[in-house]
């Protein structure tokens, strides 16, 4: 195969010399990325209640967009024709969009998935509409994103048998007519999508076959409705030891502190969970130790900030005492406590990279996780999936 | 304690100075004619410091009105500066007051020991010991005292003249009170006058008020706030107010909330007030709308921008849920300078005001105060050179042609 044009780098930094993390340098369209990244998700064309700016200042490089939504509103012409979502929301670094099949599955009751695309009964007019894998592309090709994803046959990760492996197939011939249909190659970098359930031979098919395909990059898809995290662990890691080492892996739909730790020592690159500032709108904040439900009684006359080491402009400002006094009450609060679970997920993918750069990534992840955990009950999951890549939580003696 | 320097006088208009501000460093004084910011629960609504901190023209005074307050202030409290500190507001001084000129305040339920206020769990009711308590606890910089300003057009003699009585009662207790505060010591606290429609209340009132040692006054009870406030206009007052600040001393400064457009606003400056709330911006805000008249003496509307305010269903601004803005990529006001018409399109903030996110209500709210924060300026420039006539003469062309487009309109959602 030739290879497609492609407008990405990605250059390796550092590599961790016990596990299968690395840090690169992804350099897209709009900026230069650095990974482990984690991506917030603004479905609309927007973070909620924080500016583009403001996230600028939180050190997001890279944000998604949900093509679902942005299609139907304000439409894909209408941000063609303003020149794109970046200059639609003002947003001046990289943009990642889905397909939209994920979003048309979960939200819509009536659709149904044929080879020839998504067919669903449109919730606004109630027409019969397709969502075809060139379909999807053209709305991201107007969208303009620096990172556009495959049209997938997307399946429960719960589902077994004979429709998990029509879907993985499927999702193959999909991101054949995908690249087909794909306008800017030179502008916009196309992924594939790894699927095949839980079942790991399904799995190794699937990556081995998407790898064939010369895309920019892949991600590890299926894994973020709920299965078991011993499934998880084990899906991501023989991908990634199929995925080829030059090009990002991007692992979607997971964005929890301890999943990300987990994952990023799994080999992958890139996550987006839209947790941190959904959870953000009922007043919880992420804290390494876990969270805290700010409308909680026992926080009215907290002094402490939400977290004395955060740099960010809630724990600069404000006491956990006057957020519970604000949340959930004025919407203000919201993006206060937005910016600091955005300024939260930065801060642990810095660590994170910075740890890995210095070859102290082994021992990161076990501080991390005596934090999270002071009892030491790890998770079991956690525990395997890190003494798969050489790290062991429950070794005393190992510093 | 806050000083106030009258430093010239245009018919009735008034140029001030507000100094002595202990909580701001020491040279910064603040010009009157001015607006204090709005906040809910010691916070701008919306907009988070940083980006307020950004707005032109920003007032260095918080608005704090008690219903969004109640109960935090026990929180204030164990502050040395009370809600200063627990709001994180060092950079603004704090004027704290009874009713939230935004909410309509409860109607026929105060009486003689008791004021009722909407707080978020309901309908509360506020005795002098209790708000004189919550006052101590916030600390701020100025306050006024407990008052029944609950009349309007309709209220009767009877009822205006109780409100007048007991304001009076409520002012000397809390001047009792206040005299014994060690906390309250560095505030100054303010009248209130009353007397709804009646000359001879106001007079009174006025007359009353200021014999008592207050370090300013504040005028009320003339509608019971929230959105009915908007149809409120001060051209059928006017002439009440010249007669009631004729019995007050030049050289304190008179407020009074709940004046909303700009016509209104240069009407009460013309008769003598000093300071004003921003409850105008802020209703736009919530209701999706953009203030979009122009106050500029030197600057023509585009002929656009004349059309689109004439065709809004809302005086001086424009409905930004309106589909006509779809496919709109002009900024929300062409030649505006805020943060906002920098960046965004009109067709962006009405796709954020249909897809109902938060960003629609940051990016108007901004937007509005910095226009609205800018008329204010405009006022003062235009009183230092005497053209403060052209500039009301500008505002009132702009006006919708018929009072009824306006007061026909009772949906404020
Ligand atoms: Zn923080
Ligand atoms: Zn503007």
């Amino acid at each position: 195969m030739t290879a497609a044009r492609s407008a990405l780098s990605l250059k390796i930094v550092s590599e961790c010399s016990v596990t299968k993390a690395r840090c690169c340098k992804m350099t897209l369209p709009h900026h230069t990325v650095d990974t482990p990244v984690f991506m917030p998700v603004g479905t609309q064309g927007t973070l909620k209640g924080i500016t583009p700016e403001q996230l600028e200042e939180l050190d997001c490089q890279i944000m998604l967009g949900n093509t679902y939504h942005l299609g139907h509103r304000p439409g894909p012409k209408l941000i063609n024709e303003i020149g794109g979502l970046h200059n639609f929301m003002q947003w001046k670094r990289c943009l990642l969009t889905d397909s939209g099949g994920f979003q048309m599955v979960s939200l819509v009751k009536l659709s149904e998935m044929t080879e020839e695309g998504v067919k669903f009964v449109s919730p606004h007019d109630n027409s019969v509409m397709m969502l075809t894998p060139e379909k999807s592309i053209e709305i991201q090709n107007d969208i303009g994103a620096d990172i556009i994803m495959q049209l997938d046959d997307v399946v429960s990760s719960t589902t077994t048998g004979s429709r998990v492996v029509e879907a993985m197939h499927r999702s193959v011939r999909w991101l054949d007519r995908c690249i087909k249909a794909h306008k800017r190659p030179d502008k916009q970098n196309l992924f594939g999508i790894v699927q095949g359930g839980l079942d790991a031979e399904l799995r190794t098919e699937c990556a081995k076959e998407m790898v064939k395909r010369d895309v920019p990059g892949f991600a590890i898809g299926g894994l973020s409705g709920g299965e078991e995290k011993y499934h998880l662990w084990r899906m991501v890691t023989l991908s990634t030891d199929i995925l080829p080492k030059h090009k990002p892996r991007y692992l979607m739909g997971v964005g929890f502190a301890v999943d990300l730790v987990v994952c990023v020592a799994l080999g992958c690159d890139m996550f987006d969970c839209v947790y941190p500032t959904r959870t953000a709108r009922f007043g919880r904040a992420l804290v390494r130790s876990g969270q805290l439900q700010l409308k909680n009684q026992r926080y009215v006359a907290d002094m402490r900030p939400i977290d004395a080491d955060c740099k960010c402009l809630t724990c600069r400002n404000y006491t956990r005492a006057f957020l519970h006094s604000i949340v959930t009450h004025e919407s203000v609060s919201c993006s206060l406590v937005s910016l600091h679970n955005i300024a939260f997920q930065m801060k642990l993918m810095s660590d994170i990279r910075q740890s890995i750069r210095e070859d102290r990534f082994p021992q990161f992840i076990r501080d991390f996780f005596l934090e999270m955990y002071p009892t030491k009950k790890y998770p079991e999951w956690a525990v395997d999936a890190l003494d798969s890549v050489g790290v062991h939580l429950n070794d005393e003696f190992i510093q | 304690m806050m000083r106030f320097i009258l430093s010239k006088v245009t018919g009735g208009a008034r140029l001030g100075l507000l100094t002595e501000l202990q909580s701001l460093s020491s040279s910064t004084t603040i010009e009157t004619p001015m607006c204090m910011v709005y906040t809910r629960g010691g916070i701008a609504p919306f907009v988070t410091k940083d980006l307020l901190a950004k707005i032109a023209n920003l007032p260095k005074v918080a608005h704090v009105p008690l219903n969004t307050l109640t109960r935090h202030h026990e929180t204030a409290a164990k502050f040395e500066n009370g809600l200063k500190d627990f709001a994180a507001m060092h950079d603004f001084i704090v004027y704290s007051c009874v009713q939230d000129s935004t909410e309509q305040m409860p109607v026929f339920q105060n009486d003689k020991t008791t004021i009722a206020v909407w707080g978020r769990a309901g309908k509360q009711k506020v005795t002098v010991d209790e708000y004189m308590r919550i006052q101590e606890s916030v600390k701020p910089d100025w306050y006024q005292a407990l008052c029944d300003s609950d009349a309007n057009k309709d209220s009767s003699k009877k009822r205006l003249r109780k409100g007048v009585e007991r304001t009076l009662n409520y002012l000397d207790e809390c001047l009792e009170k206040h005299n014994k505060s060690e906390r309250l010591k560095a505030s100054a606290l303010f009248g209130v006058l009353e007397g709804g429609f009646q000359r001879q209340d106001r007079v009174f009132s006025a007359k009353e008020t200021a014999k008592r040692p207050v370090a300013g006054f504040c005028i009320e009870g003339f509608d019971n706030f929230g959105p009915s406030a908007e149809h409120f206009q001060v051209s059928d007052i006017k002439h009440l107010i010249k007669d009631l600040v004729m019995e007050l001393p030049a050289d304190k400064p008179r407020m009074m909330p709940g004046v909303m457009t700009p016509d209104n606003v240069l009407e009460a400056v013309n008769a003598g007030i000093d300071i004003f709330d921003t409850a105008y911006p802020y209703f736009a805000t919530s209701r999706g709308c953009a203030l979009v008249f122009n106050y500029s003496l030197e600057n023509e509307s585009s002929e656009e921008n004349k059309m689109s305010i004439k065709e809004s269903p809302k005086p001086f601004q424009i409905d930004l849920n309106d589909d006509r803005y779809t496919g709109d990529f002009s900024p929300v006001l062409e030649g505006c300078t805020c943060y906002v018409c920098q960046r965004y399109t009109k067709a962006y903030v009405h796709h954020l005001l249909v897809t109902t996110e938060l960003l629609a209500s940051i990016l108007l709210m901004i937007h509005n105060f910095h226009h609205y924060f800018g008329f204010f300026e405009e006022i003062r420039q235009s009183l230092k050179a005497e053209r403060l006539d052209r500039l009301y003469t500008k505002i009132h062309a702009q006006r919708p042609k018929t009072e009824s487009s306006v007061t026909k309109d009772n949906d404020l959602g």
